[in-house]
């Protein structure tokens, strides 16, 4: 008994250590006027992994950690690649392993502190996949979200309602994307949540059926 | 132990053969069974075709005049299997679970036919490397989700190749021959469906003249499917009937 005790207190103690160190790293997704926004920011920059199907921006409390989730999220990818074929490596799939992966990450007993890293996933068809440092994961269809604010990482509440609020502050006049209001909004963005690390990446429309149309446009 | 979960990728679609269970002996003692069949795969306007005779024989024995040959293993995909009937039988199956499989993971999506392809042959390569070689060759076509027709040849040993035409069997060369007399054409999908099928319908009847292994198209229907946009389906007797007709009253012409 005292060593299930033991055993939970530890899990709880490693969750209680990535959420602090997450605290303030996030990526956040809205939607305005049908063009979709991720919004980056935190102590380390993102790291970012295109495929065929998908685009993954990796966050994470330091750049070695963000640098493993890229690692892990490659390993997949070339894996899949060998067996099926690139163009087979879809959204659902990826967050499959990545789920699969995290939990057991978080769960196994000899590994004294959880990886610090979260995943947004978003593919083709415009599904948006969130992937929790727990092993949890959560789906939306893109065009559902219209006017929400989704968030990964970013466990300071507080924090996170600074977030939300300056990402729908700065992001609701924008009709049409363009370099100028991009920019005048990640300098507020910057301003209000007191970083330098804003990376917002447009997310266009898809116009062509096999291609996920998605470009950085500030960093 | 966390690598293990990347490792075993291909574990988590369909079972693996359990090879390292048996000790493998040398491929180069093993000879390849082959039996008598003809199967031919071509693209056209709107899709691909496949034909095949209906002849199972085992050495000089023939066991079945009307055996369907080609077959359905995902709504855009049809295989066709000469060889060991067993292995053609296995491996379908194992295709159509890794179908079932991956469109319930994918979210709906299904595999492409290069995914398949690809799985085939990593599977009939591991098998021959092992001293346990699938004794089969095998056309696999049909419809990527991204809108493009796909032809596969895939032989024993795990080796691929894509084209646009191609025929596995005993009877390959002779069906060679007639499609290759029309390559231009299929390599620039031009066909129509009826050209097609009556291009098939020939290719089966050439080998059907020179191929014990293959049933004559004279006495017997052969089996034609198509794959277009829609999905596979069997083309109704009735229809290759009339187009066999018309291809075996310009064949007897030539002669």
């Amino acid at each position: 008994m005292t060593k299930i005790l033991s055993l939970l207190r530890d899990f709880e103690m490693k969750k209680a250590d990535v959420k602090r160190r997450l605290a303030k790293n996030f990526a956040c997704f809205t939607r305005v006027g049908g063009v979709g926004y991720i919004i980056t920011g935190g102590d380390e920059d993102f790291l970012m992994f295109q495929s065929i199907n998908c685009v993954v921006m990796i966050i994470g409390h330091s750049s070695g950690e963000i640098q493993e989730g890229q690692r892990i999220v490659k390993t997949i990818a070339s894996r899949f690649a060998a067996l099926f074929s690139e163009r087979d490596l879809h959204s659902a799939i990826l967050g499959e392993y990545l789920t699969q992966y995290m939990k057991y990450d978080l769960e196994d007993k000899d590994n004294s502190r959880g990886l610090a890293v979260e995943f947004m996933i978003v593919d083709f068809l415009g599904r948006l996949t969130m992937i929790y440092f727990t092993g949890n994961s959560h789906s939306f269809n893109e065009s559902d979200i219209d006017g929400k604010i989704l968030v990964t990482g970013c466990y300071d509440q507080q924090y996170r309602r600074r977030v939300t609020s300056s990402v729908s502050k700065s992001f609701s006049s924008i009709k049409k994307p363009s370099k100028a209001r991009l920019e005048k909004a990640q300098k507020s963005l910057k301003e209000d949540l007191g970083t330098e690390q804003i990376s917002i990446l447009v997310l266009e429309p898809v116009t062509t059926s096999n291609k996920s149309s998605a470009e950085i446009d500030v960093n | 132990m966390r690598e293990d979960l990347l490792g075993n990728i291909a574990r988590s679609f369909v079972p693996q053969i359990p090879l390292d269970r048996k000790r493998g002996v040398s491929s180069k003692k093993l000879k390849v069974v082959k039996s008598g069949t003809t199967i031919v795969a071509l693209q056209y306007r709107e899709g691909v075709v496949m034909a095949a005779d209906r002849r199972t024989s085992w050495g000089r024995r023939i066991i079945s005049q009307d055996t369907l040959k080609i077959e359905s293993v995902a709504t855009y995909t049809g295989v066709g299997c000469a060889g060991l009937v067993s292995d053609g039988q296995y491996i379908k199956s194992l295709l159509r679970q890794l179908n079932k499989t991956f469109y319930l993971k994918s979210g709906g999506i299904p595999l492409t036919v290069n995914g398949q392809a690809n799985y085939i042959v990593d599977l009939l390569h591991t098998a021959y490397s092992y001293g346990f070689p699938f004794e089969l060759e095998m056309i696999i076509c049909g419809l990527n989700f991204y809108g493009e027709f796909k032809v596969f040849e895939i032989w024993e040993d795990g080796c691929l190749a894509e084209k646009s035409y191609g025929a596995v069997g005993s009877g390959t060369w002779d069906a060679l021959y007639v499609l290759e007399r029309r390559k231009k054409q299929i390599n620039e999908g031009t066909l129509s469906e009826e050209e097609a099928i009556s291009v098939a319908i020939s290719a089966i009847y050439n080998s059907g003249e020179h191929d014990s292994g293959t049933s004559p198209v004279t006495a017997i229907v052969p089996a034609l499917a198509k794959i277009t946009s829609t999905g596979f389906e069997y083309i109704d007797e009735k229809t290759v009937r009339k187009i066999r007709h018309r291809v075996l009253r310009g064949e007897r012409r030539n002669d």
